[in-house]
């Protein structure tokens, strides 16, 4: 009856930083450490982290009171505040993320014949390379902060167990993987680096099953009636359909029975429905999280 | 004025009748607008705190053995000591003012982290102002030397206000007075979050009354919650990566790169 106050703008918010900016470590880490196997993996990262950042910056400054008053998060920092903290992370990665983005951008000559300022962006591989990796840490505490936004505020469901923060980390990074997965799936030259992507996913969705496990039980110890209404209250459905089923079960089920065929090399699209299902698992966990944590 | 003092609320919910004076004084000094509710199973109205409603009294109807007992407790901002809205909030809103937690309205981009961060749910957002807004312990009218709107109106005598040490001490004095008589007596608000700026003299335990027992700020556990998510990125930026994307197939690599000029060229 009366609205939540943090709504679909902050769960879209929460969703695209962080599948953005793992979408942006991953890819970038992986093309630096095995340059060959995942070349465009940077590029790919990137691609996909500059609109979802740009998206979710601008949907989180709609969700003020007073958008316009948004300039105001970078005339203060405070260090306990986990928004100030959050603010001061979007900017720097912001510019690094931009930045390494437009570098990838200037490599392309399709693009650079459109728009021929992208050519003040060419840089070395060593300076393409060396800007994607100041980025990976800030990239890292992003995925981080949403989560701990929510720990640190006295939500039942979000601040009595400390694990909310870790939850969202593996959530956007099995996101931001699905998201290079699909890229990959779409547009991927020979489909390379696939295999690795679905075992990669694979294992991120594991652990986030383990951290989800670990988050529930922490609850159980913590606050018994939170978690008995996250299991069995308004949102048990979407929390048991879409998180668990969606979001981890069907991803893992598809990827394990199809990984053999994807192993040996064979078109699969196995891994972008996969892919597809772990992206709609991962923006409900959000819904979820957030509602729930509201309405009781 | 001289000096930063420490007021304080000290609220008798023994004496409240329920008369809802301080909710109608508070919208006054406030000028704050009505707003329709609809009833809701019970005759407390409104049934919680808004943005355009910083006081209420909550009524609860406590079974005890076959009677019930309707029991009355005016809500408001506790001015928490150790402040959950101040310290969460990212652009310094947020004061202490001779005591009380004072939000100001012009330097509030209504971000809500506030809202999600108090202990007690005081604090609201105003949709019409686009910020947040609750109870301010009348700071506007302490400084003029009146006492807070909520204060002046209540009939009974059950809201008083002061330096909360007196505050204490009354809250103490009457608490006793009750004892004696073999009455139910609780004090809440003296040492709970540093310490609250509104101590309550409650007629049944703090539970009866959805009073958490145990408050935390919102901060609690701050770098336990970082550790634990820091942790999980370092797992998620080393442990997938390094098994996966390592390895090196040495016997395709020309292959590949063949592959990639031709498609970038």
């Amino acid at each position: 009856m009366y609205p939540v106050d943090w709504g679909l703008l902050v769960v879209f918010y929460l969703f695209l930083a962080g599948a953005g900016a793992a979408a942006y470590y991953t890819g970038v880490l992986a093309e630096t450490l095995n340059p060959e196997k995942f070349r465009h993996f940077g590029r790919y990262g990137s691609y996909i982290a500059l609109p979802f950042l740009g998206l979710g910056v601008i949907l989180l400054t709609l969700d003020l009171g007073r958008p316009y008053l948004f300039f105001r998060l970078l005339l203060h920092f405070r260090p306990y505040s986990t928004m100030s903290i959050g603010a001061w992370l979007l900017l720097f990665f912001g510019i690094v993320m931009t930045y390494y983005t437009l570098m990838q951008m200037a490599r392309d000559e399709r693009l650079c014949s459109r728009w021929p300022w992208l050519k003040a962006f060419r840089g070395s591989e060593g300076w393409l390379k060396a800007v994607g990796l100041v980025g990976v840490p800030l990239a890292l505490l992003v995925a981080a902060y949403t989560g701990v936004l929510l720990a640190n505020a006295t939500t039942g469901l979000w601040s009595t167990t400390p694990f909310l923060g870790a939850l969202f980390v593996m959530s956007a990074t099995s996101t931001g993987i699905a998201c290079l997965v699909l890229v990959v799936d779409w547009r991927g030259e020979g489909r390379q680096g696939m295999k690795e992507l679905a075992r990669s996913e694979v294992l991120v969705l594991i652990f986030e099953a383990i951290t989800l496990g670990i988050f529930l039980v922490g609850l159980g110890y913590t606050a018994p009636d939170v978690l008995k209404s996250l299991l069995t209250g308004p949102y048990s459905a979407a929390f048991w359909l879409g998180v668990v089923g969606c979001g981890l079960v069907l991803p893992l089920t598809i990827e394990l029975r199809h990984s053999a065929a994807v192993a040996a090399g064979k078109v699969s699209r196995a891994p972008a429905l996969a892919a597809v299902l772990t992206l709609i698992g991962g923006f409900l966990l959000r819904y979820v999280i957030l509602f729930a944590g509201q309405s009781v | 004025m001289a000096g930063e003092k420490r007021y304080g609320l000290f609220i008798d919910t023994t004496r409240c009748t329920g008369c809802r004076a301080c909710q109608v004084a508070c919208k006054q000094w406030n000028q704050l607008p009505g707003r329709e509710t609809r009833f809701e199973g019970s005759y407390e109205n409104p049934p919680r705190l808004l943005g355009e409603s910083w006081t209420r009294v909550q009524f609860v109807e406590n079974k005890e053995g076959d009677k019930v007992r309707f029991l009355f407790r005016k809500i408001q901002c506790m001015h928490c000591t150790e402040a959950s809205c101040m310290a969460v909030c990212p652009v310094g809103a947020i004061e202490r003012k001779n005591g009380a937690v004072v939000n100001n309205r012009d330097k509030c981009i209504g971000c809500k982290y506030c809202v999600m961060a108090c202990p007690f749910k005081a604090m609201q957002f105003n949709e019409e102002w686009g910020t947040s807004a609750k109870c301010i312990m009348c700071m506007n009218r302490v400084e003029e030397g009146l006492t807070p709107a909520c204060a002046k109106a209540c009939p009974p005598g059950a809201v008083n206000f002061g330096e909360r040490e007196e505050m204490l001490a009354l809250a103490r004095t009457r608490q006793k007075e009750r004892q004696e008589k073999g009455l139910p007596a609780y004090l809440y608000g003296e040492k709970e979050l540093g310490g609250l700026g509104a101590i309550y003299l409650l007629d049944a335990r703090p539970e009866v009354y959805g009073l958490p027992v145990d408050p935390r700020p919102a901060n609690a556990n701050f770098f336990a919650k970082w550790a634990a998510a820091a942790a999980a990125a370092g797992l998620v930026a080393v442990a997938p990566l390094y098994l996966f994307f390592r390895r090196r197939e040495e016997g395709i690599k020309q292959e590949h790169r063949e592959v990639d000029h031709h498609v970038s060229g």
